[in-house]
């Protein structure tokens, strides 16, 4: 695979275009292709390929299509989207120069005939990296056992990317043993790492296609858990009740919890209270502005998540 | 979508579920639909993994109202494994998830 198949003057006709459309907010970022969605919405690699079809998307590019919804994913994960009543398919997007700017910054770092299908597989070890840190921001949430299970995914994968393999029964056990891991977390705050850590427990370049959409719902709590501080009593005692609530719903969904998601909810009034409230107009523009502020903390988190990714794209 | 996942509307699905000689994983998705855009490369990598043992197509939800009343679907995404009259539903949402329960249907 070779970026932009390897010519200056087709990197310049697939980015250029964009340059436009991107300043005027008529692309936006998505981890997912989108090109004229409901009629209107189209992403920055949509509208780059001029597709919604991944095979297509790679033909045209020659990149891997996980890096570009990974690189735009980056880009949502730091910035506020949001619609208004008046124009629901507008969406809006709010946030620092330096993090939209990424949104074709990552698309000017490729050199024209680079192979970039090592940057994503390489990024997810950078990912398991971090979060089996001590000093990971979620790191006090993450139990012993599942810490040790995204341990052995992490070392398979850097074995498999020194050339090694392994047999599939081996990493059946693996998966087994992170699927008891993530069943066993106590705390609602653990979860996302826990089905991150069990989704992925597979031969590292099989799984690369599974990545993003897993990456996103943990990048979203750890930018939650960054936020949170900046939350009033009310929105955190709401975050906090929804949190619970999540990990009930997932037990219910893996069989160890005889319950129904409405029998929780009958039976926790303020865990309904905090789901309607979480709805209201007033109390989501609220958030919206709590998490604008706490962007003097999520916005060097998601850089330096981005310069990985561009450390990655200018060495491969 | 890879050739082993077939599309099944109200005019093949009988010939192609109904009186298919294996399992069938059957999956209500919508191409606007997040988290079935999510989900498709497990279900694709799925049906590699387990190729003559369990038989895998995809229903457009938004084009195949009647497939979805009679499954009861009323969100998607939405697998089921369906062999002969027999329709249950699949809770996994991550290859890993969904490779437990497979396995369970071809040990």
């Amino acid at each position: 695979m070779k970026a932009f198949n390897g010519s200056t003057a087709r990197k310049s006709e697939l980015i250029e275009p964009l340059r436009a459309q991107w300043q005027a907010k008529e692309i936006m970022p998505f981890s997912m292709l989108k090109l004229k969605d409901h009629g209107v919405l189209t992403s920055i690699s949509g509208a780059m390929a001029q597709t919604v079809d991944k095979g297509a998307f790679v033909e045209v590019t020659g990149i891997p299509v996980e890096l570009a919804l990974l690189c735009e994913g980056m880009v949502v994960l730091g910035s506020q989207i949001y619609a208004t009543e008046d124009e629901p398919m507008k969406p809006r997007i709010v946030g620092s120069e330096d993090i939209l700017s990424f949104g074709l910054r990552w698309l000017d770092a490729i050199k024209p005939g680079a192979d970039l299908s090592n940057v994503v597989p390489k990024y997810m070890v950078h990912v398991f990296s971090t979060m089996t840190r001590p000093d990971f921001v979620m790191g006090k949430y993450i139990d012993s056992d599942l810490r040790a299970a995204a341990a052995t995914i992490l070392q398979h994968w850097l074995r498999e990317l020194a050339g090694e393999s392994f047999s599939d029964a081996e990493w059946k056990l693996i998966r087994r043993n992170a699927v008891a891991a993530s069943e066993r977390i106590q705390h609602p705050k653990a979860l996302s790492a826990a089905r991150m850590i069990e989704a992925l427990a597979w031969p590292l370049r099989s799984i690369v296609t599974d990545f993003v959409a897993t990456f996103m719902g943990f990048g979203t709590s750890w930018m939650g858990e960054l936020q949170y501080a900046f939350y009033g009593e009310e929105d955190r005692k709401i975050q906090d009740l929804v949190e619970e609530a999540w990990l009930e719903f997932v037990r219910i969904d893996q069989g160890n919890l005889d319950k129904t998601d409405t029998q929780v909810l009958a039976e926790r009034p303020d865990i309904d209270a905090a789901f309607k409230a979480q709805l209201e107009p007033a109390v989501r523009e609220r958030r919206r502005n709590v998490r604008i502020q706490a962007s003097t903390v999520t916005d060097p988190v998601v850089r330096a998540e981005m310069d990985c990714l561009l450390d990655l794209i200018v060495t491969a | 979508m890879t050739e082993r996942i077939t599309v099944v509307n109200a005019e093949n699905y009988e010939e192609q579920v109904a009186k298919s000689d294996i399992p069938v994983i059957v999956d209500f998705w919508a191409p606007w639909c997040a988290p079935c855009m999510a989900l498709m490369p497990a279900v694709e990598a799925l049906s590699a993994q387990y190729e003559g043992r369990l038989k895998f197509v995809k229903i457009n939800a938004d084009d195949n109202q009647v497939l979805m009343e009679e499954f009861g679907v009323r969100g998607i995404p939405q697998l089921f494994v369906v062999e002969g009259e027999k329709k249950t539903l699949l809770k996994g949402r991550t290859r890993t998830r969904l490779e437990a329960e497979l396995d369970g249907l071809v040990e």
